[in-house]
């Protein structure tokens, strides 16, 4: 499903150049479940912020699928970004001024799915994440876990191929976390691929397959 | 469309987060708006308010054109009376000059009135009937002084006679005549101008007693009748014009000690509404009005986009994350540009409540002449229509930058957590510099308001006298007179 061949970004400080991401080789495959851990600032962030084409600058291969995203425009990618990701931020990233309904039901005007579909994928979405009650609220009405809860929902609104997930749990109590993962896990087994960062052995044992990065390096896959 | 009512929703919300931003987003385009609303409306009174006449287009001005003096004069009576004789493009011609009346009623004070003798045909050729009583017509001798009869305009009628609908039939005595009240007009007519309302005609028939230089009607050389002329159906104004160009010529070798170097010219009746001295004037005046208060809005869209910068580097992140979750470039800037149109529609709402203010303010600095006008200064549908359409510009012009801004940033860098959040005093400093940018820009905009209010009063204060000795019935004539004696 993604193929990374020689992916490689630096950040250039004056006469420095500092390298983030070094001769990455990876395959995807379709409906895995995978844990990028490392230690802090080893450029795990950088990597899936890549894989979620937020970052443009870098060298090396990004197949997605039959699509060679390195050498797509940005507006094309965008548009594919939009088919097949969902992004899961550490710090939530909800929209402050709307409610957690219009939180989820923004993506999909974005995709401009009809409003009456739209109302019905809200709703189904609100159902299974047990937050019904609280589809009228402000986010910052809302509990960390909670917030991270409404996030994932967004995260999968638009039924996503694959879920990108920064430190998901990185703010959370652990039983909320766990919970987290739990969510995770039916997704992942609903045929949904699912990519996250983090740092905890016990998030990173619900995956099948973790990747190790070290100052730039994939350490162990 | 959907998705358009959508951005609509977040726009009218989104200021509620920061109400001193939506506080200093409003008052500026309202202050901006409202300034040139109210210009608008004192503009649209002026220049593009319709006679109150039937058939305004087929109704034409006749003046007389002097090639030594190279300019349009109004048309002396013997004129009228020939071309009228010898004409055959129009279905009617009527003529009028201003009159100093001084009124009293049989207990009251002395009043002086601006009105009008006319030529008795003159309510016909408009096509307007009085809207009590009756106008001149043929039961009225036209042999001088065997007609006493008068008709009141409705502003005089409501003023002096407290709208009292038995005043038709009643005798007043004007000038020292005793004239019975036949009719009054309705509210809203003015005879061939829109800028005054003369106060009560006369027939001609009477002119020996209104008139302050009776001997007038028979010059040649005075050219003191103000001469209105209505088409006959299917006669264009060219045609028309050159079908008086004969007549000039005769009246020219007939009486070359006068009309030699005289024709006729004709002009659409909407067009000399105002006096074509006073016009100059006034459009003159309006142009420096509305040049300022242009100015002003540009100032005050200035201000709104600069704020909206100030708040869209602010909402940078809120950006990045709706491009995050799949909107595309397009509808963020969208979105943007439906927020400033919120923004500049509350402003023009409020600019509404600035322009009556402003308006009222105005109009206590008019020309004294203007006070018994009966001027259209409603707020009306034309007005509402300018001011959307006033505030729709401004909106897309200071909403452009922030749209065009929201385009190019980069998204990693935004979206990446950060582990230490943004300085705390950079964020005390950035809502101070904020403040104070606000109120520096609220202060100028009122200021440059201020300045253009006064500049307006001035101006209205400076034409105002000018063009008042021209109103005076005894000015005009005394000054065309000492045009055509030569
Ligand atoms: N704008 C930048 N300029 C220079 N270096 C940068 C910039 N952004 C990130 N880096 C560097 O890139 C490296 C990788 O950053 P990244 O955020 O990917 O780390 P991470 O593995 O996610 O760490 P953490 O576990 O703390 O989140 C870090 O060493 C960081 O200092
Ligand atoms: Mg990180």
């Amino acid at each position: 499903m993604i193929r990374l061949v020689n992916v490689e970004k630096f950040y250039d400080n004056g006469p420095t150049r500092t390298w983030v991401l070094r001769r990455i080789n990876a395959e995807i495959k379709d409906g895995e479940f995978i844990s990028i851990m490392g230690p802090s600032g080893a450029g795990k962030s950088t990597l899936l912020h890549l894989l979620g084409m937020h970052d443009t600058s870098w060298s090396g291969e990004y197949h997605l699928m039959d699509h060679p995203i390195h050498k797509l425009k940005k507006k094309d990618r965008s548009e594919i970004y939009k088919r097949y990701f969902g992004f899961v931020f550490q710090s939530y990233h909800l929209l402050d001024s709307l409610t957690v309904y219009e939180n989820l039901d923004i993506p999909l005007s974005y995709r401009n799915v009809k409003k009456s579909e739209r109302d019905s994928i809200v709703c189904d979405a609100l159902d299974r994440f047990n937050i019904v009650g609280k589809k009228d609220l402000y986010p910052n009405q809302l509990s960390g876990g909670q917030q991270q809860l409404v996030a994932i929902a967004r995260a999968m609104i638009a039924a996503p191929k694959i879920i990108l997930a920064d430190e998901p749990t990185g703010n959370l109590h652990s039983s909320q976390g766990k919970e987290i993962m739990e969510m995770f896990k039916k997704l992942n087994d609903e045929g949904t691929t699912i990519i996250q960062v983090t740092h905890s052995e016990v998030n990173a044992a619900y995956g099948r397959r973790i990747i190790k990065i070290e100052d730039g390096w994939i350490a162990t896959d | 469309m959907e998705t358009l009512r959508l951005d609509i929703r977040h726009g009218v919300r989104a200021p509620r987060k920061s109400p001193a931003f939506a506080l200093a987003a409003v008052l500026s385009p309202a202050l901006g708006i409202g300034a040139n609303t109210a210009i608008f409306t004192l503009v649209k009174a002026l220049f593009l308010q319709p006679l109150a006449v039937f058939e305004q287009q087929r109704l034409v001005t006749i003046s007389t054109f002097d090639e030594k003096l190279n300019g349009l004069y109004w048309v002396s009576y013997p004129s009228f009376e020939d071309i009228r004789n010898h004409q055959g493009v129009f279905t009617g011609m009527c003529a009028l000059t201003p009159a100093s009346l001084i009124a009293s009623r049989e207990d009251g004070f002395p009043r002086t009135w601006t009105g009008e003798v006319v030529t008795e045909n003159f309510f016909e050729v408009l096509g307007v009937p009085a809207a009590i009583g009756r106008t001149f017509g043929k039961r009225d001798d036209p042999a001088p002084g065997r007609s006493p009869v008068v008709v009141l305009s409705h502003g005089t009628w409501v003023r002096e006679f407290g709208a009292d609908g038995s005043v038709v039939g009643r005798t007043i005595s004007v000038n020292s005549q005793p004239l019975t009240v036949i009719g009054v007009m309705p509210e809203g007519f003015k005879g061939l101008s829109t800028v005054s309302e003369p106060a009560a005609w006369a027939p001609m028939s009477m002119a020996r007693w209104m008139m302050a230089r009776p001997e007038a009607v028979g010059e040649r050389k005075a050219l003191s009748f103000s001469v209105a002329a209505r088409l006959k159906p299917g006669v264009s104004l060219k045609t028309a014009e050159q079908a008086l160009a004969p007549i000039g010529q005769q009246l020219a070798a007939d009486h070359p000690e006068v009309n030699a170097g005289r024709s006729f010219r004709l002009a659409p009746s909407s067009e000399t509404v105002i006096p074509p001295r006073i016009r100059r004037t006034l459009e003159q005046a309006a142009l420096v009005l509305m040049a300022v208060v242009g100015l002003v809005l540009l100032i005050a869209c200035s201000n709104v986009a600069s704020l909206l910068l100030v708040r869209s580097r602010n909402r940078s992140k809120e950006f990045a994350i709706r491009l995050a979750i799949g909107a595309g470039a397009w509808r963020i800037a969208r979105q943007a540009l439906t927020e400033s149109l919120v923004l500049s529609l509350r402003g023009g709402a409020a600019g509404l409540l600035v322009a009556r203010w402003s308006r009222d303010l105005l109009w206590h600095f008019r020309p004294e002449w203007w006070n018994n006008a009966s001027f259209n200064l409603s707020l009306d549908a034309s007005v509402l229509l300018f001011t959307a359409g006033v505030s729709i510009a401004s909106g897309i012009l200071f909403g452009l930058a922030p749209a065009m801004n929201s385009r190019r940033r980069d998204l990693a860098r935004e979206l990446k957590e950060r582990t230490s959040q943004a300085a705390p005093e950079a964020r005390i400093f950035g809502l101070r510099s904020l403040r104070r940018k606000l109120l520096a820009h609220v202060f100028l905009d009122s200021a440059l308001l201020l300045a253009a209010g006064s500049a307006l009063g001035l101006l209205f204060g400076v034409a105002g006298r000018e063009l008042s000795w021209h109103f005076r019935p005894e000015h005009l004539s005394a000054e065309d007179l000492r045009h055509c004696s030569r």
